[in-house]
């Protein structure tokens, strides 16, 4: 394992590290800003900073010493264990996760306008048919079903308005 | 195992649905029907369990009897009272939402410090029902066990005495405008700020603080452990009777102060809904100050320690401006 | 001890008061149901229902409240284990192990264990609390701002034992979940982080964000997967092996026992539930076992022992809100409401006054505990059907359950945005090899360590060692927490050192960074 060649830097690696440090840079400033005492920095300011010191050590080893790195890894006991370690396992192709993660995204961000039952109904029908189910009849049965089961649920349960855009109305012509 | 429907299941089934559905299902109104033919929620500030909440949910079922319509509690808290107080002001302008809230002292940190957004001319205050009365509380059996004690104690030892408040709270600024009445900084106590009462009060009663500034009426519930040995009040009150109040004692050393209100707790409505929805805003009113008499209300309000007054718009609002006008003076606590 | 003409008292109170037996069979279900759905929590479940109880009795009321949080409770460890997605952060620790226990098919050994484990954490806590309860509320309230912080620390020592491969990584990804946890209002009131977005002045919604990046690192990449168990023959539901779960559980007492008292004692902490409860027994019982870096992989010791550590702080946080009137958590808040619609004001007074309403509720929980190993073998039998249905039937509904869910904790949309906020952050994390359960961890304990470390400041008049010094308690809570930390790895770098000559200072180093 030590006479492993060099590998590529992970620049994928390199650009959360950077979003990271962005976002320790603008929290820590916008907290002093807004108050620059003891009694409010006193917890955010020492963990910033080892968080910082941390981005820039796990940063230089990511560009610099690969080898170094390898040699460490490869020291803890549990290295051959983690290869086989069932939480890294991921199945589906990168492009199947990006487009599900876009899907939920999408879902969220249409429930203030499209209302949760519109939303939930769409969002089961994309995901299902992204996931591999070509079933039409599946597909609209078990999306009907999922929206209306949250529709009323929300409106029976909850005391507090949640977007809607028919099953209300449906529910008052009842 | 039978399958009848005994008395006790039926309640119970009966309460859960009824409960459930009644409260979502609109009735079916008729654009004639006079106002209220929906539910009404009232929404409160803090969580659920605290004097807001059980002030708003002693409220609702006398409500709902006036009215004729279901009255649903709604805890929004968060943000010192902003969240809730903003989601109230994003509902629909009329008489189906009530706020439960402190607009003293808590709307003026949100006014002030945190830029909610929101003033008080946006609201109507309808009335303050209940405003806390304060004690100055000690552990039985501490080191201290009278206020003039404290204050000896301040003065000689500065710096070691520890005092406990509830953070942004009114007690908080009593605690500055005290320091000042002593003519002492107040870095000359150790100012411990809790999120609510509940813990502060623990923290009494098990000693960890040699003093604290704290609501009085649950406190009443734990007075094995704690002990009052002041009040922030105009007068002695009944169930203390031993306990001198504050003023009392200050002025027997010669020392005068203003000390501003503890926690004031409000119905309050919308700043339109006057002009928009008056029979809306009469009907209302005229319910409330009903309420406020009913002596089934009254006797539970009593058992649960809620308050019960009737001060009205007009004076309530005094009330207010008058605290605002001393937190005005000590708004630099606020960021301490 | 034992107050036994309120005891006896109590168990007339019990035979005569059939509708709160009658509650708790449904209470337990509720809670088992909505706690298996991610983003719904017992207190969510508790705050709807807290209008219902106004018709019932007292007790009745309590009972049934109860029930619904001990079903919670384990109904949590349903999804946290089938799916590796917590139903909320009570459960997070039994994810840890028990998720990978379902991918090589043992998912009914992992379920019977949960079950077991829950079940004898929480009738073990009832004991403890019907022995002690005056005991217990005394010791909470000796513990002060120091004794809250030590023990926060105790907590956030997990992101240590939590590392993938990389110690930093984890490390980093622990702060980074501490500091998130600190948006919002600071406990001094300062505005920190928020973009001027109100919503945000209450902080990122923890639960919101913990499915968020669970359902990241375990859902999304579960996209090709036909069905949660990879093998086919695996497949399968089989009581008896949930059964045999629940026999394994009883082989390690040790482990429940340690649960047990640390979710007891700890639990009614304010601030300190079953969150943290599950957390620590899970890092204590990996701390002091002989092989710790099989924790993680599916060692049933981490399921038991944060199943234990969970269940037993319910009693915990009834014995703070009964004797002392003081809510641990959301859900004894509701709990609390509950009280003051009955007009009770609990504390010290409702102790002595009303024993004998607090002895019928302990004794109704031990029957709950059994009530739920027969209840639970039943709707777990039903719900590891779960591993049965196609993935990909299971992502949607899944992901809708938890925004529900989420949107339903706060009202507003901050919930499902912090789901996908963090979902996002939480995959980037997992393919970089940074710990999703130390950023969870630190998530879930940064605000409360916040809290404490500035109180502690406060009360020490700016840190003076004489405050210090004067505290025992905290004093042996530090022993205990520096013992803990540092005990097996000194204990094995000694060994090294003694047993191999060539280099074992390398390699020790090596493991330091």
């Amino acid at each position: 394992m030590p006479s492993e060649s060099k590998r590529a830097i992970d620049w994928e690696h390199i650009f959360f590290l950077a979003a990271v440090l962005i976002f320790l840079v603008w929290y820590l400033s916008d907290a002093t800003v807004a108050s620059p005492t003891f009694s409010n920095l006193i917890l955010i300011a020492p963990v910033g900073a080892i968080a910082a010191v941390l981005v820039f050590y796990i940063g230089t080893i990511e560009i610099f010493g690969h080898r170094a790195a390898v040699k460490s890894v490869a020291a803890d006991t549990g290295h051959a264990a983690a290869e086989a370690d069932p939480s890294r396992f991921r199945s589906g192709s990168l492009g199947t996760i990006a487009l599900l993660m876009v899907f939920f995204g999408l879902f969220v961000a249409a429930i203030p306008y499209a209302g949760f039952d519109v939303a939930t109904f769409v969002f089961v029908i994309a995901t299902l048919w992204l996931l591999g189910e070509r079933s039409v009849v599946f597909m609209l049965t078990l999306a009907l079903g999922i929206s209306t089961g949250i529709s009323v649920a929300a409106l029976t349960l909850l005391t507090f308005p949640i977007p809607m855009a028919i099953a209300r109305a449906v529910w008052r012509a009842l | 195992m039978t399958h009848a429907i005994t008395p006790t299941r039926r309640l119970f089934l009966g309460t859960l649905v009824g409960t459930a559905a009644a409260s979502r299902l609109p009735t079916k109104a008729l654009a004639a029907a006079p106002w209220p033919t929906d539910p009404i929620t009232i929404i409160v500030t803090t969580k659920a369990g605290g004097g807001f909440d059980a002030m708003a949910r002693n409220l609702a079922p006398a409500l709902s009897r006036e009215l004729g319509v279901p009255v649903n509690v709604l805890d929004k808290e968060g943000g010192a009272m902003v969240i809730g107080t903003k989601y109230f002001l994003g509902q629909p302008h009329d008489g189906n939402t009530l706020l439960v809230t402190g607009p003293a002292p808590y709307w003026y940190a949100d006014i002030n410090k945190f830029h909610a957004g929101y003033d008080l001319k946006d609201f109507e205050i309808l009335n303050v029902q209940w405003t806390d009365k304060t004690g100055v509380f000690v552990p039985v059996g501490g080191r201290f066990q009278s206020f003039k004690e404290i204050i000896d104690a301040i003065k000689a030892h500065p710096g070691e005495v520890s005092c406990g408040v509830v953070r942004d709270s009114g007690e908080f600024f009593n605690a500055g405008i005290l320091m000042d009445a002593l003519k002492l900084p107040l870095s000359t106590i150790r100012l411990v700020t809790y999120e609510a009462s509940a813990p502060l009060r623990t923290a009494v009663a098990g000693s960890q603080l040699d003093f604290a500034m704290v609501s009085l009426e649950a406190s009443l519930g734990m007075l094995s452990l704690i002990k009052a040995v002041g009040l922030f009040n105009d007068v002695r009150i009944p169930e203390l009777p031993d306990t001198p109040t504050v003023n009392e004692i200050l002025q027997a050393e010669g020392i005068t102060a203003t000390f501003v209100p503890s926690s004031m707790r409000a119905l309050v409505l919308y700043a339109d809904l006057k002009d928009k929805h008056p029979d809306q805003y009469d009907r209302l009113r005229g319910a409330y100050e009903k309420v406020l008499k009913d002596p089934e209300f009254l006797a539970k309000a009593k058992k649960q320690g809620v308050g019960t007054d009737w001060l009205g718009p007009e004076k309530s609002l005094e009330q207010i401006k008058a605290a605002y006008a001393i937190f005005d003076r000590y708004k630099s606590l606020l960021n301490q | 001890m034992i107050d036994w003409p309120a005891l006896v008292s109590a168990l007339h109170i019990l035979q005569s008061s059939y509708s709160a037996w009658l509650l708790t069979i449904p209470g337990i279900a509720l809670g088992m149901l909505g706690g298996a759905i991610p983003g719904v929590s017992s207190a969510l479940i508790l705050a709807i229902v807290l209008p219902a109880t106004l018709w019932m009795s007292l007790l009745s009321a309590l009972i049934f409240m109860t029930a619904i949080y001990t079903g919670a409770a384990f109904g949590v460890a349903i999804p946290a284990i089938l799916m590796g997605v917590p139903g909320s952060p009570a459960a997070v620790a039994t994810s840890f192990d028990g998720y990978p226990m379902t991918q090589r098919g043992e998912h009914n050994l992992a379920l019977g264990l949960a079950l077991a484990a829950s079940t004898l954490g929480h009738m073990g806590a009832y004991l403890i609390l019907f022995l002690g309860i005056g005991w217990i509320s005394h010791a909470v309230l000796k513990l002060g701002p120091l004794e809250m912080l030590l023990l926060m620390l105790w907590g956030l020592s997990l992101i240590a034992v939590l590392r993938g491969r990389y110690v930093s990584r984890s490390l980093l990804s622990g702060l980074i979940g501490i500091l998130i946890a600190t948006i919002g209002l600071s406990p001094r009131d300062v505005i920190r982080g928020t973009f001027d977005i109100p919503e945000l002045l209450d902080g990122v919604p923890v639960v919101a964000a913990m499915i968020g990046l669970f359902a990241a690192s375990e859902l999304f990449n579960l996209a090709g997967a036909s069905y949660l168990v990879q093998r086919s023959d695996l497949r399968k539901v089989s009581v008896r092996e949930i059964a045999r779960g629940m026999l394994t559980a009883l082989h390690h007492p040790v482990v429940i026992l340690r649960g047990l008292v640390i979710g007891a004692t700890i639990g009614g902490l304010p601030g300190v539930g079953a969150a943290v409860c599950n957390l620590v027994s899970y890092a204590e019982t990996r701390r002091g076992d002989k092989h710790p870096e099989s924790f993680g992989k599916g060692n049933p010791k981490g399921v038991i022992a944060a199943e234990a550590g969970n269940a037993s702080s319910e009693a915990g946080s009834m014995a703070t809100l009964l004797a002392l009137g003081i809510p641990g958590g959301a859900s004894s808040a509701v709990m609390l409401a509950a009280l003051s619609l009955h007009d009770v004001t609990s504390g010290p007074q409702f102790l002595d006054s009303s024993k004998d309403i607090v002895y019928a509720i302990i004794l109704n929980n031990f029957v709950q505990g059994a009530i739920m190993l027969v209840l639970g073998l039943g709707l777990i039998g039903l719900m590891a059907n779960v591993i049965r249905i196609p993935v990909r039937v299971l992502i949607p509904v899944i992901l809708v359950l938890a925004t529900f869910g989420s949107y339903s904790f706060s009202g507003n949309m901050t919930g499902p945005i912090a789901m996908v906020v963090f979902g996002l952050v939480g995959w980037f994390m997992q393919r970089h090899d940074y710990s999703v359960p130390a950023c969870v961890v630190g998530l879930i304990l940064g605000g409360k360590v916040e809290g404490a470390l500035l109180q502690t400041y406060q009360i020490s008049g700016g840190g003076q060692i004489s405050y210090f010094l004067g505290r025992p308690i905290a004093m042996v809570l530090l022993a205990l927490l520096l013992f803990s930390l540092f005990s097996r790895p000194i204990m094995q770098w000694w060994r090294q050192k003694r047993a191999t000559n060539p280099n074992p200072a390398r390699e020790s180093a090596v493991k330091i960074i």
